[in-house]
């Protein structure tokens, strides 16, 4: 596994209003890195920068790297960037299942049976292949939402407030359910519910882009401590 | 007050379905020789005894398939390709003008672009494919059925275009192509696999109106298709006034609606192939690779298809002001005004009558549709969505020969309010349903909000529903004039030849009258649509512009 | 009690003319005076040809001049093919609507008329009671249209023969012949025809047929009589094996056709073919003068000669303003209309006026007329007869069934 890296970040709206200005951050395999601020700071499209799916009139500068691998001019969908967001848009054309094998990548007819119905079953929601996403619950869509992602192999895992349309008590079912799954991966998420975040995660602010010491604070909490 | 409300509605129901019924029975009737007034038994025998009658239905047949199945693949290509590009805003912004245009004009025109001798092979002669006299090599109209299919594609995309267009909001197809493509995959499979399979659905109707039209269109197949054989709609026209043959022309108009059926059937099985194919690609998990040549095919479809439309227009502009314009010339060596103030009794007469129904068909239209829709919203009159489109699925002919029959029946063939009631019957499908989408989101608090205030029925109806509803009412009576505008047949068949529009007019006198002529009848046709669009585009807005002037203009000196 | 009397006088008089319009039908032989007085204020539907701009111009200003000089209004109703019609008024007659038809004058001739006459669907002698007919020529083709006698139940309008136009920058000599145009196509001139039933397509035909038959007696004896009569396989077995060789040399290969006589023109001027249909002599100069055709375009016939034949109006039994109907009939035929309709600035088409014995005003409007070189110089070729009615109908399903598949 490679880890996340962002080089000097800035990004500017069309009439020239600052988002962010040089940001530069490194996320390591198996570590979260937190995005915080207030709305319309920027976070969100820090994110559709990176997937490469930003308003073409938004400017950027920077680059953002896979390990040693460049992604910029890459089209989205080769980057391999796995994204999560608030709405899980599970496809309402596909039963379960079919969202999922949609998100499976290669392997032969049995290999990807197997492997959505032990997908399936190590989120809890074993048998419910041909179930109508349209008649889940809440938290049975958003774990849907999060094994598909993860069946298509991503580098890394991007979250955008994926936790904000649960209630709460779902809220930290699933968040222990995505921190087990994404393991293994470099995590950025999205958030601006500090009990979101896990314990070891570092936490980046944004907002301001004329801050003296640039447009963000990196801080871990484990350091601090 | 409620019976006679009941009775409104039951009235414009009756009216609405009266044509259609009674025009079903009097096609069936003279069909199997029920009214010997009519026609003598053995209408089918004598139809399918016609020499033509076989091969003018593969015509037919031939012809509205291909086109429906360009239509609809051109559509999802433009969709795919060009979704979401500058080339779509310019897009989005063309279609309902050029959907304004009726099929005549569109085909007239096209005729001068695409012919051996027309504008296409002009522009590159002599000096780029060195010819001094029209190539041999194809000719307009061709005997296959090409330039009628080539017509029909372009006349009709802009409307599976506009309907897809206004059902993409409803499909969030930003994020659908944000997960699809984070999911690996490319935006044309993202399109194919995830945005298609649900826009279809909602496309389906109007694909089968499409259908419909395409495989028993008359005017279009006069002026583009072949002339012998023609298209069986075209054949039937020709035996239909003919007692001797109008059991034959019945017959037929019954087979060719059977026609329709079957393809309907068709193209449901069709469907359900494809569908179940798409199924299991999507299950597949392939990614699949770049999209560059097929977007490059794509943009260049819709822009040629474009241009193919906007050329038309310009050709028929400059050909009505044109005097000598001889192959190879790109542009006229004479003009003139001569087309038009010489020929003022051939244009002013028809445009008038055209102005006239056209004017009375809108008012009638929003009238009755006001009047169900409001009645609709009592619970008084029932919604009846998919009744509405029965006329653009029956085929025309089909339902026009047996109305004309009890039209004659009745001795009311020939009339004014005839022609204007059947166009009516084509025209309020279109108001209904373009009204109802806004009739039904419109708050109903405004209307209460008002009744707290003191005003009564008439009163909010007036001056808060119709006001609020601006914008749709002014669309719906662009589309009701453009509509009643391009009705060729209803005028013709109805009209018993009394009432020339522009739309009969350029049909019949095309081939015998001057091209210079024809040109400026079909930029006549072309011109009154379009101009009730820029009204129903720029009235809304001035209202609006009015209101703010109004509130900047208001000295606030005088208030403090 | 005067003002009763007036009251009850007037009511009187307003009754009989109540009355009077209503029993005004005229007849074909009612005095002239009384067929002008109820023409007045009425409106003639008069159901025409509508394909040619230039004669729906010359009945515009008909309309205008007999709005001046009669009261009555023209309303040129615009046919494609007035065969339709006739199919109409057989329809009327079948369901009885025996008045108030929707056609009160109508131009036919031939197979149209032909229907027409046998099946009673003309009011009456009505032709020869007009002032005008006496200075109608005296000719076969006036007297009996496509060998079926006239009868006074139409009147004449127009004489036509078929010509044909090239332009002489492309074509210095065209073929003259029959035989000389196979020739043709098969080097490389361009050349089509409109397909049967179009009038233009089926008066080509039948001078092929006419042409390739010349010199065998038993043709023309055929082509004379009805066609049932005839053995109509034999007679016209050269016409279809000229044709099997023709068609695939035309442009589109006899498989696409032009509509018209009037598009065939348009081909020309397009250069997409050498050699245009018409039906009208002088045709080429109103379209040069016009601008549709080059300067360089001249007219000609082949020289066996090619077929002319005479166009009529007639008023359907169940016209609802007859009177107006024969009015308007009457001025189709006044030298002041003729002479306008022979001139090419306006239609251009031969009359059917025997100008030797009109006023000598009169005549001067004919001498007036130029020509020009475009036209086909008179006397240029004869006229042959048209064959018996009953054959266009059995060539153009004859063709239809050959070559319309």
């Amino acid at each position: 596994m490679h880890s996340l890296r962002v080089d000097n970040l800035s990004l500017h709206l069309p009439n020239g209003q600052c988002l962010v200005e040089d940001l530069s951050f490194t996320i390591e395999p198996g570590s979260v890195l937190a995005l915080m601020g207030p709305s319309g700071s920027g976070k969100s499209s820090i994110l559709s920068w990176l997937t490469g799916t930003a308003d073409s009139r938004i400017s950027a500068q920077g680059s953002v790297w896979l390990g040693e691998k460049k992604l910029n001019s890459l089209p989205t969908e080769k980057r391999r960037l796995g994204l999560m967001l608030q709405q899980d848009y599970l496809f309402p054309h596909m039963s379960v299942g079919e969202n999922l094998y949609f998100g499976l990548r290669g392997g032969t007819r049995q290999s990807r049976r197997d492997r959505v119905r032990q997908s399936l079953a190590d989120a809890g929601l074993a048998g419910m292949e041909d179930r109508d996403p349209a008649t889940l619950s809440g938290g049975q869509r958003a774990r849907v939402s999060l094994v598909r992602t993860l069946l298509s192999d991503p580098c890394a895992l991007l979250l955008d407030e994926p936790f904000s349309g649960l209630d709460t008590a779902l809220r930290e079912q699933i968040r222990r359910f995505t921190w087990e799954a994404a393991a293994k991966l470099p995590v950025l998420l999205v958030t601006h519910d500090l009990a979101d975040i896990p314990l070891d995660a570092r936490v980046l602010t944004i907002g301001e882009c004329n801050h003296s010491v640039g447009p963000l604070r990196v801080q871990s909490p484990t350091q601090a401590l | 007050m409620r019976p006679y409300l009941f009775g409104l509605a039951a009235l414009v129901a009756t009216l609405f379905l009266l044509p259609i019924v009674l025009g079903a029975a009097g096609t069936v009737m003279p069909a199997f020789g029920w009214v010997d007034s009519l026609a003598t038994e053995g209408g089918f025998e004598a139809v399918v005894a016609d020499p033509r009658f076989f091969s003018a239905t593969y015509l037919s047949l031939f012809t509205g398939i291909a086109a429906t199945v360009l239509v609809l693949l051109v559509t999802l290509m433009t969709l795919v390709c060009v979704h979401d590009t500058r080339l779509w805003r310019f897009l989005s912004a063309s279609l309902p003008p050029i959907l304004a245009v009726p099929h005549a004009a569109i085909a007239v025109g096209l005729l001068f672009l695409i012919a051996p001798s027309g504008a296409l092979v002009r522009f590159v002669s002599p000096t780029l494919s060195g010819l001094t006299r029209p190539p041999t090599d194809w000719v307009v109209p061709d005997a296959g059925g090409w330039s009628l299919i080539i017509g029909l594609v372009i006349k009709e995309t802009p409307f599976l275009l506009l309907a897809a267009a206004a059902q993409l909001s409803a499909l969030n197809v930003g994020a659908s192509l944000r997960i699809g493509r984070t999911l690996g995959y490319s935006p044309a499979r993202c399109w194919s696999r995830l945005i298609l399979p649900r826009l279809y659905p909602r496309i389906r109707l109007t694909l089968l109106i499409i259908l419909a039209f395409n495989l028993t269109v008359v005017d279009m197949a006069l002026l583009l298709g072949p002339g012998s054989p023609p298209t069986l709609s075209v054949l039937l026209m020709s035996l239909v006034n003919d007692p001797d043959s109008r059991g034959a022309a019945s017959a037929g108009a019954l087979l060719l609606a059977a026609l329709v059926a079957c393809c309907f059937f068709l193209m449901w099985c069709l469907e359900h192939i494809v569908g179940k194919i798409a199924a299991a690609r999507r299950q597949s998990g392939a990614r699949g690779r770049g999209f560059g040549l097929f977007r490059f095919i794509g943009k260049g479809v819709v822009v040629s298809l474009l241009f193919a439309c906007i050329g038309s227009l310009v050709l028929l502009l400059m050909w009505s002001f044109t005097r000598r314009w001889r192959f190879p010339d790109a542009i006229p060596s004479e003009w003139t005004l001569n087309n038009w103030t010489t020929r003022g009794d051939m244009l002013l007469q028809p445009a008038w009558t055209t102005l006239t129904i056209a004017v009375t068909v809108m008012l009638v239209s929003l009238l009755s549709a006001i009047v169900w829709l409001e009645l609709e919203r009592y619970r008084i009159a029932p919604k009846m969505d998919s009744v509405w489109f029965l006329p653009l699925l029956i085929p025309q002919v089909s339902l026009l020969f047996g109305w004309q029959a009890v039209a004659l029946w009745w001795g009311i063939d020939g009339q004014w309010g005839t022609v204007v009631y059947t166009h009516w019957l084509y025209t309020v499908p279109y108001v209904v349903l373009i009204l109802a989408v806004a009739w039904r989101e419109l708050d109903p608090a405004w209307g209460h909000a008002a009744h707290s205030l003191g005003a009564g029925y008439w009163k909010v109806l007036w001056k808060i529903r119709l006001p609020m509803l601006r914008r749709p009412l002014c669309q719906a009576a662009a589309v009701a004039i453009a509509v009643s505008v391009a009705q060729y047949l209803p005028t013709l068949l109805l009209g018993a030849g009394r009432h020339q529009t522009l739309s009969t007019e350029l049909v019949t006198s095309f081939g015998g009258v001057d091209r210079r002529v024809i040109a400026a009848l079909a930029v006549l046709q072309s011109l009154l649509p379009l101009l009730a669009f820029v009204l129903a585009l720029i009235y809304p807005r001035w209202r609006q512009t009015r209101l703010q002037r109004g509130n900047s203009t208001n000295p606030s000196g005088t208030i403090a | 009690m005067t003002n009763c009397r007036n009251i009850l006088l007037s009511w009187a008089g307003a009754v009989a003319l109540l009355s009077s319009v209503q029993a005004g039908a005229v007849e074909p032989d009612s005095p002239w005076s009384e067929v002008v007085a109820e023409a007045k204020g009425q409106s003639v539907y008069f159901n025409a040809w509508g394909g040619s701009e230039r004669i729906n111009s010359y009945l515009a200003w008909v309309g205008k001049r007999l709005s001046e000089d009669y009261g009555v209004t023209l309303e040129h109703v615009k046919v494609g093919d007035i065969a339709e019609i006739v199919g109409q008024l057989e329809a009327a007659k079948l369901v009885g609507r025996d008045e108030k038809g929707n056609v009160d004058l109508m131009w036919v001739n031939g197979e149209n008329f032909a229907a027409m006459k046998r099946q009673a669907l003309t009011w009456g002698a009505f032709a020869t009671e007009l002032p005008n007919s006496q200075f109608v020529q005296d000719s076969p083709s006036i007297k009996a249209d496509f060998s079926v006698p006239v009868d006074g139940l139409e009147s004449p309008w127009g004489g036509a023969q078929l010509v044909f136009i090239h332009d002489t920058a492309t074509v210095a000599e065209p073929p003259r012949s029959a035989q000389a145009l196979m020739e043709f196509v098969k080097g490389d001139g361009r050349f089509t025809y409109p397909a049967p039933p179009a009038f233009h397509g089926t008066t080509f035909v039948k001078q092929l047929l006419i042409e390739l038959g010349a010199g065998s007696d038993a043709t023309a004896q055929a082509l004379a009589n009805d066609v049932s009569t005839s053995d109509f396989e034999s007679v016209t077995a050269p016409l279809w094996e000229y044709l099997d060789e023709f068609h695939p040399l035309l442009r589109g290969a006899g498989k696409s056709w032009p509509t018209s006589g009037e598009m065939t023109r348009q081909l020309l001027d397009d250069g997409e073919i050498d050699i245009a249909l018409s039906f009208n002599p002088n045709e080429a100069t109103a379209a040069v003068k016009g601008g549709q055709l080059p300067d360089s375009v001249r007219t000609y016939v082949f020289d066996n000669g090619t077929i002319g034949n005479t166009h009529f109006v007639t008023i359907p039994w169940n016209a609802n303003a007859k009177a107006a109907a024969m009015v308007t009939a009457n001025f189709l035929i006044s030298a002041e209309a003729q002479a306008r309709k022979a001139d090419p600035e306006f239609w251009g088409e031969p009359t059917v006026l025997d100008v030797s014995t009109l006023e000598a005003d009169d005549r001067a409007l004919f001498e007036g007329i130029d020509l020009g070189v475009w036209a086909l110089p008179i006397g240029a070729g004869s006229v042959l007869a048209e064959p018996h009615a009953s054959w266009a109908n059995a060539l153009e399903q004859a063709w239809l069934e050959r070559y319309g598949q």
